[in-house]
């Protein structure tokens, strides 16, 4: 499995210009599945979850023009049928993941079993501020948000081997300060990258590249 | 709770009057919130289907793309494992309520784990707009025919209305929702039985059904 980890998505040429060299097409002859999950416990869930598939939100991601697209509810994904769901995973060329709770997003994702499929899959993984944090090793403590964890872990994916901070210095985001994210990275276990909604990483077998028009930081893991 | 019972969506003038008349005011003033979660069930539909449901990119079925002051996503499988006091203040704060199709039997289902199904009949002012299964899920049940999803509860639907509904008479994409199935269908129902065409719709108020169409239905059972 590719990666494509963003903290806003797909929000200038250089981070589409990645994406479309890990699809290796044009997005045009790709088909794409969207996971909104992440974001429905927020308080404004059901709007935040429109406004991704088909809103304001919508330029970043689903909207970049892909041949098809379909949802994928990981919260439905449990009690239908797994041949209902499962070839479309496999045939897609592309899963967008959008954030929210990473520690929501993450008990879904294990619980649904697509986590389980993941790094057997050819698709591109394109993940989106907590649709990214959740492909890292842990993504640095439960309480990233006031939702309710529903984990009590902060244990992630595990898809590549490092944690990744979204939102880096973003306006409005108090906790996103450079001061606050060196904190945040001293209590992790492995490397982690602080980006800028500019920013992207792409992660193909293993390599790591980051792809920014903005800022970004690495810190080095303690152990 | 008001409901608007489609067999395609806001088809017409005739079914978009009733659907004004439920609301009261106009449509660019109402939150709706969308329910996509019985296409994730249904072997015909999935997850490409739910992109085009949201995204109103079903012509044929107008719902989602009237106009609303806003849309939101309500995905009732979700909602068990959120604090109730959170989607309650959602389903409080919204006019309409857009359920798409699928499975009745598993929009049922979500309905009923989620506390939805005990919540709406106390909430007289919001209005239910079903097509098709979403429909067919206030109906006291939709019959074998209709069934894909294996529910506990077979296929016994919510019962809010008494009366079974038989969508999609006559589709020419649907060779078997002729009126001769429609018939058959009907002699396992408990109740009352309709037949209806993508043109007609029930709006059902305090007990009170009322038949709106521009096309054909049929009345198969007292």
């Amino acid at each position: 499995m590719k990666l494509l980890l963003t903290s806003s998505g797909v929000t200038n040429a250089s981070i589409r210009n990645a994406l479309v060299e890990l699809l290796g097409k044009p997005i045009a002859e790709c088909d794409a599945l969207c996971i909104p999950t992440g974001v429905e416990p927020f308080p404004g869930g059901p709007s935040h979850v429109y406004e991704f598939i088909a809103g304001a939100h919508a330029d970043r991601m689903c909207g970049l023009g892909w041949r098809s697209l379909g949802v994928l509810e990981l919260t439905a994904l449990p009690s239908i049928r797994r041949e209902h769901w499962v070839r479309a995973v496999e045939e897609a060329d592309a899963l967008l993941v959008w954030g929210g709770s990473p520690l929501y997003l993450c008990y879904w994702l294990h619980r649904s079993g697509l986590a389980d499929l993941l790094p057997s899959l050819d698709a591109v993984y394109v993940g989106t501020s907590g649709g990214a944090m959740v492909a890292a090793p842990d993504f640095g403590g439960a309480r990233y948000d006031d939702s309710e964890p529903l984990t009590g872990s902060d244990d992630a994916l595990g898809l590549v081997d490092f944690s990744v901070f979204p939102h880096l210095e973003r306006e409005g985001m108090p906790n996103t300060t450079l001061e606050h994210v060196e904190r945040w990275a001293a209590g992790l276990s492995c490397p982690a990258y602080a980006i800028d909604d500019q920013t992207a990483i792409s992660v193909v077998d293993g390599v790591v590249e980051v792809v920014s028009e903005g800022e970004w930081r690495l810190f080095p893991g303690q152990a | 709770m008001k409901l608007l019972l489609t067999s395609a969506g806001i088809k017409n003038a005739s079914i978009h009057a009733a659907l004004l008349e439920l609301l009261g005011k106009p449509i660019a003033e109402c939150d709706a919130l969308c329910i996509p979660t019985g296409l994730y069930a249904h072997p015909w539909a999935g997850p490409r289907q739910a992109w085009r449901f949201v995204s109103a990119e079903e012509p044929e079925c107008p719902m989602v793309g009237l106009g609303w002051k806003s849309v939101g996503v309500l995905e009732l499988t979700a909602l068990p494992s959120l604090p109730e006091a959170r989607w309650r203040g959602w389903i409080e704060r919204t006019d309409v309520l857009l359920c798409d199709g699928g499975d009745a039997a598993y929009i049922a289902h979500w309905l009923r784990a989620s506390g939805l199904a005990e919540l709406l009949p106390t909430m007289p002012e919001k209005v239910w707009v079903g097509l098709s299964a979403g429909s067919m899920v206030m109906t006291p049940r939709i019959g074998e025919e209709f069934l894909t999803w294996e529910s506990s509860a077979g296929d016994t639907t919510l019962g809010v209305v008494d009366s079974s509904i038989f969508p999609h008479l006559n589709h020419p994409d649907l060779p078997d929702n002729t009126l001769a199935a429609a018939e058959r269908w009907a002699a396992a129902m408990p109740g009352p039985a309709y037949a209806i065409d993508d043109e007609t719709a029930f709006t059902v108020v305090g007990g009170e059904v009322a038949v709106v169409s521009e096309g054909e239905w049929k009345l198969l059972r007292a």
